[in-house]
């Protein structure tokens, strides 16, 4: 059996999906940098061939490569965590059993790569918690940041109220807007809703809503802290009526911008107080220059703002994994 | 049935365009190839005013879902259209409710196989959906 070997613990083990190309962005950067890595997609797990044997003289982890060698797991020094462990089935697995087998999957390779005493940016349990809108809206509100009054029920006579009461209000989903099925592949995005929306007060009953204060928007800010690196972005649009620079069509322009009034320092805090090393930002920017805290992203994009404003990002990336001195 | 607010008004996207024979991926560098240049696909794409359509679409901007760990995990994998396709089939959550609800009776005066795990025990249907 040849088993790669690295010089110690100096690996990079990149957890993600095979099309996901802000990972091939990194990885160009380290085959440039001679720096080591493995990826493993979500697409592979239940092809891959990986092992782990506790015994009397310790716990080994290996994984074999596509060439037949080897690769020592416990050399790993930092996980970067882009996508859920949600492993195939393979399909021999008859249909009623592939559930059993898919949590045997999970168990197996979380475990092998949980086990190990390494960083992770970010940690698994620190995403699942740091995802729920509902947890950062009440910690950035607790850190000092501008919060847009926020309603999430499904009480229709509490959701009439807070339109009433703000003016203006919109509405989004309370995880992600993403559907995707046989049948069809939308998103709810962010929009503005009045009273007469809510006369279909089924709707509301199946599954609660969250509803936020319009804020009057100069531009939207993303601010993508990477370690110790915090990089600022303005986004401006010139559709006056955008609520979301994320819908396809807009023609947005990118230009860097320096952060007052300590929003940096609370970004920090935020990230700290949630356990992580990594988070895209978004505020939005008032016409009086205050910064309106939307949502942080544990897992959130970032190539495209280095390609587009030709930011270090990855440079960042690559000392939060490797050191100072890789 | 009914329809959720928060999915009223949504917008039809483009489905993502697969591979073409100009791009493929790697496994020994692990990453996307452009065919005809034998560069690294995101290179090629960065120099090129007419990309190619898988790229585009797997662009590295955020977008809605792409941005959290669990959904661009699930969306388009086979686990995901698995339990896509049992929705569509009708096994909706009344049906599933039902089924974790007998399990749980059966085990809650006992340690039984899978009763002990959160995930199992709070209904298999929804494991899929859980962090670990």
């Amino acid at each position: 059996m040849q088993v790669r070997r690295h010089q110690g613990r100096r690996m990079l083990l990149i957890l993600t999906s095979e099309k996901d190309l802000a990972a091939d962005f990194l990885i160009v950067t380290l085959i440039e940098r001679g720096l080591p890595y493995v990826r493993l997609n979500v697409e592979e797990y239940h092809r891959r061939f990986a092992t782990f044997e506790v015994s009397g003289s310790g716990t080994m982890r290996t994984l074999m490569a596509h060439d037949g060698t080897v690769i020592d797991l416990n050399e790993i020094r930092a996980v970067w965590y882009r996508r859920a462990i949600h492993p195939h089935v393979d399909a021999a697995v008859p249909l009623d059993q592939r559930m059993f087998v898919a949590g045997e999957e999970r168990h197996f390779w979380a475990g092998l790569f949980l086990s190990t005493d390494v960083r992770w940016v970010n940690p698994i349990d620190k995403v699942s918690v740091g995802e729920l809108k509902l947890v950062q809206l009440h910690l950035a509100q607790d850190l000092g940041f501008h919060v847009p009054r926020t309603i999430v029920t499904r009480n229709v006579a509490e959701l009439r109220s807070f339109i009433v009461e703000t003016g203006s209000a919109i509405c989004k989903p309370i995880y992600h807007g993403l559907l995707v099925n046989l049948a069809e592949r939308s998103s709810a995005f962010t929009r503005r809703i009045t009273l007469k929306d809510l006369d279909d007060e089924a709707a509301i009953s199946v599954s609660p809503v969250l509803f936020q204060a319009e804020v009057r928007r100069k531009a939207d800010i993303r601010v993508t802290v990477v370690g110790d690196a915090i990089f600022a972005v303005r986004i401006e649009c010139n559709d006056e009526q955008m609520i979301d620079w994320r819908k396809p069509g807009y023609e947005l322009i990118y230009s860097t911008m320096t952060l007052q009034d300590d929003t940096a320092g609370k970004c920090r805090r935020m990230l700290a107080a949630m356990g992580l090393a990594y988070g895209a930002f978004d505020f939005i920017e008032e016409p009086s220059g205050r910064l309106v805290f939307l949502e942080v992203n544990p897992t959130g994009e970032w190539a495209w703002l280095e390609d587009k404003l030709d930011l270090p990002m990855r440079a960042a990336f690559i000392r939060l994994f490797y050191g100072e001195h890789a | 049935m009914t329809e959720p607010f928060v999915l009223k008004q949504r917008e039809t996207l483009q489905h993502e365009s697969e591979p073409s024979t100009n791009e493929y991926y790697d496994p020994e560098r692990q990453l996307w190839i452009d065919a005809a240049s034998g560069a690294p696909l995101i290179q090629s794409l960065r120099g090129r005013s007419n990309a190619s359509e898988f790229g585009e679409t797997l662009s590295t901007e955020s977008r809605e879902g792409a941005d959290q760990s669990e959904i661009s995990s699930l969306v388009g994998s086979q686990f995901g259209e698995t339990t896509m396709t049992k929705t569509q089939e009708g096994h909706d959550q009344t049906g599933e409710s039902a089924l974790v609800s007998n399990f749980g009776e059966t085990v809650v005066t006992a340690t039984s196989e899978g009763a002990d795990a959160s995930e199992a025990a709070s209904g298999s249907a929804h494991a899929s959906y859980s962090h670990l």
